[in-house]
């Protein structure tokens, strides 16, 4: 054998771990010498990071065949690194142009090399994918395929599901900004918002991993829901168990089936119970605006403290007139609704207007459960005076622009979470006032 | 002049295999290599830094890569033949001082030739290099003798560089035959 692969298998055994102490030192010696050597250990280590990207490539496309075609021998026999699709070239040609996804940057860079990895299974609201290297889309509709990318609920009752090839969900509600990736290792990154999942079980090796600001979560199979914002993520597990770490001291803990766990750097890192249900809650608007949607509204003389509707416009740019507050939160126990429940709204109304009031519900491991709603005629509310209505779940139905999704969403709201109430007189700016919301337990027989 | 966080990207784009190649080099593991480049992308761009300079980027880039690549093989309790920390930053060096090839074209080089190379090939590749088997796992799942994986491992290396440069207009495109 000539000196010169002598040198080269030297150099895959020492990537491989297998020399002596005399051959790393030889090793050692002709790296520091001889430029060749160096030369050919770079391209080793070029090579293995390439050949790992096109199996990853290779394994998405595979996913994708299996999914779409029946095997046949010809498909069943590729062995790895099958030619590129023209759609696929044209992916690695934009590499450049995400740039302008700074924002959600750490999965982002793995797009370039992916097919389509995902399918949503629901959506409701204004939702807004961001992926195929910068390009933005909003007419997204149940069944489109997408490559990996950022998914943004623009709207504060947005709602949205995507599958991944093996059957795992991921959801997002409301304002939440979520980056999703799937390199053979399914990414998330959640940069703010509510997100859960039900996770099938994933190769040990490559769990599903979610990363916020403040934690990393490893997942293998499981339930959960997340919240997080810029310093604390809040995990719920409803079923399986779910692994983390957190950023501010690399601290690690496991959360089990019905466990919690806050990772904040000012919040002890502790694996608390998940928190038993309760049937009653009273909203607290003189504490102020926090999780709230509208004009939070100090108390003033004669006044208590209230929530003024505030116009948003959805996706088919409607402008409604709406005031919302967030009832199921991680710091408080989950409120739940049960056939005899009765939401009490007290309010007011500038002018007398059609008002519609309404539930968004969540299941027990923290996806969409629909929205539900009832609406009260003009001529109960007089312009400019209190009001104060009590309303039956019973008389709640799913939302008529929900109608879509009935297959998939309960029928009724009963043993559901609320996530938040909401009131809105549609498109007219009616001066909805709210000054205290409740839902109320069935009376005790 | 500083960089914008756009030129910031895009330079760590256009040099991601050689970042991720770099830790390679210290963790031996693709996958890992890969999440180390791109906690280098999130540190560059989410931590308050600023690089005069795509040099002052690069150089900065690679020293976190290595760095990266100790923390993982201690949280991970992995053992490896690790290079003189003289020896890295010569290879980081010349990685620097180099033309960058376009990564896309440079994949593409390589993805035709590795479909001209044998089906067993192929696979001794992926098992190595995807699957993360050591050299001795390799041999054992092809029947091999460890000796004959070795040589066959340096050898297709050193025929995909040839095959890639001339695919690239850089030589003769030619692979060259493995031995038996």
């Amino acid at each position: 054998m000539n000196p010169h692969d002598l040198n080269q298998e030297r150099l895959v055994r020492h990537a491989d771990g297998q020399l002596s102490e005399a051959e790393a030192d030889q090793v050692a010696a002709s790296l520091r010498n001889d430029p060749e050597a160096r030369r050919f250990l770079r391209e080793m280590a070029e090579q293995a990071v390439m050949i790992a990207d096109l199996e990853r490539e290779a394994q998405g496309r595979r996913a994708l065949l299996q999914e779409h075609t029946p095997a046949t021998p010809a498909q069943s026999g590729i062995v790895g690194f099958p030619a590129p699709s023209r759609r696929f070239t044209a992916v690695l040609a934009v590499a450049a142009s995400i740039a302008i996804l700074l924002s959600a940057a750490l999965l982002f860079l793995k797009f370039q090399h992916r097919g389509e990895i995902a399918t949503i299974t629901a959506l409701d609201g204004a939702i807004q994918w961001t992926g195929d290297g910068g390009q933005v889309v909003r007419n997204l509709q149940v069944g489109t395929k997408l490559q990996g990318g950022i998914i943004e609920g623009i709207e504060p009752l947005s709602w949205f599901e995507l599958q991944f090839h093996d059957g795992t969900t991921v959801a997002i509600t409301g304002n939440s900004t979520l980056t999703f990736s799937d390199l053979g290792q399914k990414r998330l990154y959640l940069k703010s918002g509510t997100a859960s999942a039900k996770v099938r079980p994933q190769p040990s090796s490559r769990p599903l991993i979610i990363q916020t600001t403040s934690a990393m979560m490893e997942v293998l199979g499981t339930q959960f829901m997340i919240e997080t914002d810029t310093s604390a993520t809040r995990l719920d597990v409803s079923e399986g168990k779910v692994r983390v770490k957190r950023l501010s001291d690399g601290s690690e803990l496991e959360v089990p089936t019905r466990h919690r766990v806050l990772a904040a750097a000012d919040h002890e890192f502790t694996v608390a119970p998940a928190l038993a249900p309760v049937d009653h809650w009273t909203s607290r608007l003189l504490l102020g605006p926090e999780r709230t949607l509208g004009k939070w509204l100090p108390p003033a003389a004669g006044r208590d403290a209230a929530l003024l509707a505030v116009p948003f416009t959805t996706q088919l740019g409607w402008t409604i007139f709406a005031a919302a507050t967030r009832v199921s939160t991680w710091d408080a126990p989950p409120v739940t609704l049960h056939p005899d429940s009765r939401l009490r709204v007290r309010g007011r109304l500038g002018v007398s207007r059609t008002v519609y009031f309404g539930v968004h519900l969540r299941d027990a491991s923290g996806a969409f459960a629909g929205r539900f709603l009832t609406a009260r005629s003009p001529h109960e509310f007089g312009a400019g005076e209190v009001f104060d209505v009590t309303l039956p779940i019973r008389d709640f139905i799913l939302d008529p622009s929900l109608k879509h999704l009935s297959k998939k969403l309960p029928a009724r709201p009963f043993e559901l979470t609320v996530e938040s109430v909401f009131c809105h007189t549609l498109t007219h700016p009616a001066g909805l006032e709210l000054f205290q919301i409740e839902v109320i337990p069935p009376a005790v027989p | 002049m500083t960089l914008s966080e756009h030129e910031v990207l895009q330079t760590l784009m256009q040099a991601r295999v050689r970042i991720s190649a770099a830790a390679w080099l210290t963790v031996h593991d693709t996958h890992a290599a890969e999440d180390i480049f791109q906690n280098v992308a999130v540190k560059a761009l989410t931590r308050d830094l600023s690089f005069d300079g795509r040099s002052a980027l690069l150089s900065w880039a690679f020293i976190t890569a290595r760095r990266e690549g100790i923390d993982w093989l201690r949280r991970h309790r992995r053992e490896t033949s690790s290079l003189d920390p003289e020896i890295l930053e010569l290879l980081e060096q010349e990685w620097q001082s180099e033309a960058v090839q376009p990564e896309g074209s440079r994949m593409d080089a390589l993805r035709e030739c590795l479909e001209s190379l044998p089906a067993e090939s192929r696979r001794l590749l992926r098992l190595r290099y995807f699957d993360g088997h050591n050299c001795e796992e390799v041999a054992r799942s092809m029947g091999i003798g460890l000796n004959a994986i070795y040589k066959r491992v340096s050898r297709l290396h050193e025929s995909l560089r040839l095959c890639i440069d001339g695919k690239l207009g850089r030589s003769s495109p030619d692979l060259k035959p493995e031995a038996p």
